[in-house]
């Protein structure tokens, strides 16, 4: 500030006077309003970065940060601009200088327009006192401690968050994407619960496996960010439920098979064996009872073939469903017999047969659950970013079922095609690979013949995996756009060919091999 | 000298030329001094409170030789009566022998009043003592009489003997510019005052002004300017000392039945006026009013039974109010 000369008016040496201390006083406020949104800034950046590095937030929203850092400029500006009272500057002069409130009472009384002798003693006073002032000195910027304090430790923070806490592994979306994934799946597990339940007959071992599915729901809503936790639970709900299916093996499935084909070599009996190879167990009890009623009716030669039937369909229960080849033996028995309780005889092999048919709903149903839980751990599995980044190799398929059949390695897109044509194909004909033999169970890819497998979805001989696309055998990451990976669309395709062989009528040993099929094309782990 | 032209630049000399001089007789007792100077000042009337034998009587006879007035003591005892302070009308004879009633002024007729152990006297008589000091002037017998000026009364309470008194009532202290409590002496203080009360030579103080000279001086004193912030901020003050205000402090929420009235504020700004004058300033500050605050204040503060129970002084409580009161 320039010194006020003596020889100036007092008026004007008071009006310089107010000048200096005003533009001091905007320079000292807009410091002061400066450091104030500096802190608000900071804080504000705390939030934003800690958001950003533990999760919720996307690390594309980090230029928010700048949003209050900007607005500090601002206000310091707006300080600067704004020209203040001039009686909060004599006050805040006053206050500084130790003036004694001499000069807010000197511009009051010029204010208005005042008289009397302390008028013009007053201001002499006064700038007898300012006259040597320097305000850049008199007026220092200072912050007190708690601003400083209330500064130094969101900055503090602040950079511990930029050094030390290091970014999640994964990104946010990544993230995001497998928290929804695993959300969805347990949800999904959640209702494959409440089908077990709703289509149960057992009660005791529905209840079972439903409170199993249930505890891996749970666990996958606990923590719906851990891949690791996630796929324990649901192997842990598979364990549960292959031990509840051990009760009800898919021999079961079998041995109704092999026992409708028995029954189907008998006229009497054929319309119950087709039936029962249909999978309509209901109508093969029903066609039995009707055979009970009307046994009065039959010569005895006619007795003779039907218990034959029975014998043989007996023999093929026997091991599956001991109850049922017994009560089927009796009623052949019986008819042999000619006994009066051949009519009993028959409604309880009807009973037993229902009953049968049940009990492999169960495990049928099981099955499905237990392949479902498999479809759910590939998809948790596809959304783990990391499982994406390391391009694991697809893993040899591990089929809960056996199938037989010729090593085959198809591309990705074909073997998608294979199981969504499969799954498309409504108007395969139930039982087509019936009577072809008993499938073993195996671990190799295979695409069966009899469903018109394509030859050049066999493997060439010096590839031991699936590949899913040419580049994949160069060990690079594919190029071609045009391309899937397989393992993207296999839960689709594999969870839209479990739901047709539980809807349609599709023979039973014919369900394996779907299962079969989409299991050993799972990646390998 | 005795000068009637008083200008802002000796208002200072002339009141410490006072001092000096009342100085020259009382030993120590310097804010009372000054306190009671202030209301001459400013044409108010000061409460004194202490012990006997502190010199209060002797100070205020000083001033009156020192300032040329007349001083007149009144010792109020329980069975004084209103004439004996205002006056009565006295039948008299003159010389051809005829009679007439004639107004006898009382001690009330003087510049300078010692209202000694007030609180001793009937509620009547005191109010007989109030009512002139508010008024300045007495009515006997339908016939006013108007005392003369300046009118200065300094009453006296003392604080051992409660048993048996009057206290003045609330409304009556309101009418006392300032309450001084009168403290006891030190040691060497108590010492220069054998040295000079048992001498063989009496020490008098000269006569350095008289009543022009204070009237002078007391409108010098008014015409000093005070900014609307100073202003503001004692009204702050009275305010605060309301219980029922939300900007109140705690304490006085809690302790104070009613605070003070207007004529607190008036006190604070006339005082605050005199303290800056004194100070060299021809502007009122915060830290006048501040200085002034207690004085003006403490007989205005009406403490509740709980106050009075806690043994919470007015002191304590207008500390309470600077603290929590910020000057803007």
């Amino acid at each position: 500030m320039r010194r006020v000369t003596i020889d100036q008016l007092p008026e004007r040496q008071l009006a310089a006077c107010v000048r200096a201390f005003s533009q001091a006083y905007r320079l000292r406020l807009a410091v002061r309003r400066g450091f104030q949104f500096l802190i608000v800034a900071t804080i504000g950046d705390v939030v934003l970065l800690a958001s950003i590095k533990l999760g919720p937030v996307a690390h594309s929203h980090l230029w928010l940060a700048a949003v209050p850092l900007a607005l500090v400029p601002a206000a310091m500006l707006w300080a600067m601009l704004r020209i203040p009272e001039s009686r909060l500057v004599a006050l805040d002069a006053d206050r500084t200088l130790g003036l004694r409130e001499r000069l807010v009472t000197a511009i009051e009384l010029r204010q208005e327009r005042a008289t009397g002798h302390f008028r013009d003693l007053q201001l002499a006073d006064l700038l007898a006192r300012v006259e040597r002032v320097k305000p850049r000195q008199a007026f220092p910027i200072r912050l007190t401690r708690q601003e400083i304090l209330l500064l130094a430790i969101p900055l503090a923070v602040l950079l511990s968050l930029i050094i030390g806490v290091q970014p999640q592994a994964q990104p946010a979306p990544e993230a995001r994407k497998l928290q929804q994934v695993v959300k969805q799946e347990a949800e999904r597990v959640n209702a494959i619960a409440d089908a077990v339940e709703a289509e149960a007959v057992d009660e005791s071992i529905a209840s079972a496996a439903a409170k199993a599915l249930r505890t891996a729901g749970e666990e996958l809503e606990r923590d719906p960010r851990s891949v690791e936790a996630a796929l324990a639970a649901l192997s842990a709900a598979q364990e549960r439920l292959l031990g509840l299916q051990a009760q009800h093996a898919g021999d079961l499935e079998q041995a109704m098979a092999r026992a409708a084909q028995a029954l189907q070599q008998q006229a009497e009996t054929s319309a119950a064996g087709s039936q029962l190879a249909r999978g309509d167990v209901d109508a093969a009890a029903e066609s039995l009872r009707e055979l009970a009623n009307k046994q009065n009716e039959m010569d005895q030669s006619r007795r003779g073939d039907i218990a034959k039937a029975l014998k043989a369909a007996a023999s093929s229960a026997d091991a599956a469903a001991p109850a049922l080849g017994r009560s089927l033996r009796d009623a052949a028995a019986a008819l042999e017999a000619n006994a009066p309780q051949v009519e009993a005889a028959l409604k309880r092999a009807a009973g037993d047969l229902r009953q049968a048919g049940a009990d492999a709903a169960m495990a049928s149903r099981l099955d499905q659950a237990v392949a479902e839980l498999e479809s759910s751990k590939s998809n948790i599995e596809q959304s783990d970013p990391q499982t994406q980044s390391t391009g694991s190799t697809p893993a040899r398929g591990e089929g809960e079922g056996e199938g037989q059949g010729r090593d085959t390695a198809p591309s990705s897109r074909e073997g998608s095609r294979a199981a969504g044509e499969l799954a498309a194909d409504d108007t395969q004909p139930a039982g087509q690979g019936a009577g072809k033999g008993t499938l073993e169970r195996t671990t190799d890819v295979f695409a069966p013949e009899s469903l018109g497998a394509r030859p050049e979805l066999d493997a060439s001989p010096e590839m031991d995996h699936p590949s899913v696309a040419p580049s994949d055998r160069a060990g690079g990451p594919m190029q071609n756009e045009a391309l899937v990976d397989y393992r993207e669309v296999l839960a689709n395709y594999r969870d839209s060919a479990t739901a047709a062989t539980q809807d349609r009528y599709i023979p039973l040993d014919l369900r394996n091999v779907v299962r079969d099929y989409f299991s050993s094309l799972e990646p390998q782990r | 000298m005795i000068d009637t032209e008083i200008s802002p630049a000796n208002f200072v000399d002339k009141v410490n030329e006072i001092e000096r001089e009342v100085g020259k007789v009382i030993v120590g007792q310097r804010e009372i001094v000054r306190g009671i100077l202030t209301g001459i000042l400013a044409g108010g009337h000061v409460l004194l409170e202490g012990v006997p034998g502190l010199g209060k009587t002797m100070l205020v006879r000083t001033l009156g030789e020192v300032l040329d007035l007349q001083f007149s003591r009144i010792q109020f005892t329980p069975d004084l009566m209103p004439a004996d302070i205002t006056g009565t009308t006295l039948i008299t004879e003159d010389g051809a022998g005829s009679k007439a009633f004639r107004f006898q002024p009382g001690p009330l007729f003087a510049n300078l009043i010692l209202a000694d152990e007030v609180n001793r006297a009937t509620p009547k008589t005191q109010s007989a003592l109030l009512e002139s000091m508010q008024e300045r002037r007495v009515t006997v017998a339908k016939t006013t009489h108007v005392l003369p000026e300046p009118f200065f009364v300094l009453a006296t309470q003392n604080p051992v003997e409660m048993e048996g008194t009057y206290p003045l009532p609330e409304a009556q202290l309101d009418r006392f510019f300032f309450k001084l409590n009168v403290t006891y002496p030190s040691t060497e203080e108590l010492v220069e005052i054998a040295l000079r009360t048992t001498s063989a030579r009496p020490v008098l103080g000269m006569r350095v002004a008289d009543a022009g000279t204070l009237q002078a001086m007391t409108y010098l004193a008014r015409e000093l300017p005070i900014a609307r912030p100073v202003l503001d901020y004692a009204a702050r003050l009275v305010l605060n000392t309301h219980p029922d205000r939300e900007d109140s402090p705690r304490l006085i929420q809690r302790f104070v039945r009613f605070g003070a009235s207007p004529r607190g504020m008036q006190s604070m700004v006339i005082a605050g006026k005199i303290r800056a004058l004194l100070d060299g300033r021809y502007n009122v500050a915060f830290e006048d009013i501040r200085a002034v605050l207690h004085p003006s204040l403490r007989h205005r503060l009406n403490l509740n039974f709980e106050g009075e129970a806690e043994g919470v002084t007015a002191d304590q409580l207008l500390e309470e109010l600077l603290k929590a009161t910020p000057e803007s």
